[in-house]
């Protein structure tokens, strides 16, 4: 797992939400979970608005971010988003809705092949107490590009992590 | 066991241990060696529940043990089980048990259709078995079965001897037209007695022509929930865990008339009366 410590703007994300157990499935048979399912609509509404999108918006990229909050701990419910970073607020689709994360000093792990379906948390909140570093606000998110080759190409694909942290005082 | 069904068995064990006192998820992720997250996608994927409604529906399972065994009052019962008020209690439980608290102890009847057993492994094992087909929801025309009635305690498992007489006596006093399969139908309704009254049987077409050695049951046309597997007979409590606790709850069904029929045939099945919710 490769490591790096960068520090980022604010980052706009445009895109959809889910809350929840992202992992409950409705009939308790289907495999498909709530992420895949935010997935699958927002590249359908991507391919369906491909004019209508702004100029400026990021394509061949996008953010799966997890934004934990106090029911998280005690009923393991959290915030899942999923879209593509933009600059501008302004023009987004009224059918999108948008995240804004602080600008924040990273770190960033790359994950390769069945490492992105594995307990990757647990080793990089150890990693971060080792190097002397806390997380700075209670999310993280994913960022797939080209390197991601999709879920059936899991061996051959990779994804950044990224944890906003801060120094251990 | 793979090192997944391993943490997860690990994290069950937690949660008995620790099912009245004020556990979180992440007390049981740790306890699994998992993030939160990891923990969630796994446990989900495994037990087929969320951690979180698992630990809600075995404390309340809990509770409706201590209701039944204890004189305490319903809202000690409740705090003990680590609800935070009568009110949050009774709602909670009416949703699981359809039916108040009170009711639940004054009926005096442990319909184990709702209480949730706590998973073991054989459960872990059952519901990530490869050749599972979802249940089917069927309307099953009316039923006559030509057999034996008896009593059995719900833990008395080898019913085999019985079942051997009943085939010799079948050999004997052969019934014209009646099927292959043996059918056993639990009628689960008998708060009373300590023991369940069960039917034994096969299906026959003409109830005038059956030998006076056995007697007729009938089952009532009704929409049923059917599931089938091979190896149902090795996984029966399993399979009835996973039907009753998980599968027919998140269906938004509704468990029908107190009844559990099971057909001993080629391809074995049980049938769980249900309702469609009221529209």
């Amino acid at each position: 797992m490769e490591t790096k410590i960068v520090d980022e703007t604010s980052i706009i994300l445009a895109g959809m939400s889910f809350y929840g157990d992202p992992f409950d499935t409705s009939d308790a048979w289907s495999e498909e979970n709530q992420i895949g399912r935010l997935w699958q609509r927002l590249m359908a509404y991507l391919e369906s608005h491909q004019d209508s999108l702004q100029g400026d918006m990021v394509q061949g990229s996008s953010y799966e971010a997890h934004i934990y909050g106090p029911e998280t701990e005690t009923k393991g419910l959290f915030e899942v988003f999923v879209g593509l970073r933009i600059f501008e607020v302004e023009d987004v689709p009224y059918d999108l809705t948008v995240k804004v994360l602080p600008a924040a000093t990273y770190a960033v792990f790359t994950l390769t092949g069945r490492a992105i379906i594995e307990d990757w948390e647990t080793e990089m909140t150890a990693w971060l107490e080792q190097e002397g570093y806390k997380e700075a606000y209670p999310y993280n998110f994913q960022y797939y590009d080209a390197r991601f080759k999709g879920m059936d190409r899991i061996d051959e694909s990779q994804i950044d992590v990224y944890i906003p942290v801060e120094i251990t005082v | 066991m793979n090192p997944q069904t391993r943490a997860i068995s690990t994290a069950l064990a937690y949660i008995e241990r620790h099912l009245c006192e004020p556990i979180t998820l992440e007390n049981i992720a740790n306890a699994a060696g998992y993030s939160i997250f990891h923990f969630i996608r796994t446990f989900n994927k495994i037990v087929r529940h969320t951690p979180y409604d698992y630990l809600v529906k075995r404390r309340l399972s809990r509770a409706s043990e201590m209701l039944l065994e204890k004189d305490e009052k319903v809202l000690d019962i409740a705090l003990a089980c680590q609800f935070e008020s009568h009110e949050g209690f009774t709602r909670a439980f009416g949703r699981l048990f359809n039916m108040p608290p009170t009711t639940w102890r004054d009926n005096q009847h442990r319909d184990q259709r709702y209480m949730m057993p706590p998973l073991k492994e054989a459960d872990l094992f059952f519901r990530q078995l490869p050749d599972l087909h979802p249940p089917e929801l069927i309307l099953l025309e009316k039923l006559t079965l030509a057999g034996w009635m008896y009593f059995q305690s719900p833990d008395q498992g080898d019913e085999s001897s019985l079942k051997h007489l009943f085939s010799e006596t079948l050999s004997t006093y052969p019934i014209p037209g009646g099927g292959k399969s043996y059918w056993e139908v639990r009628m689960l309704a008998v708060p009373d007695f300590q023991k369940e009254i069960r039917f034994l049987g096969i299906q026959v077409t003409d109830p005038s022509t059956i030998p006076d050695r056995f007697v007729i049951k009938t089952i009532r046309k009704g929409e049923f929930l059917r599931f089938s597997h091979q190896e149902l007979s090795k996984y029966r409590n399993e399979a009835l865990n996973f039907l009753y606790h998980t599968f027919i709850p998140k269906s938004g069904l509704q468990l029908g008339e107190p009844l559990g029929i099971e057909c001993h045939g080629e391809l074995p099945a049980v049938f769980l009366p249900v309702m469609k919710p009221a529209e």
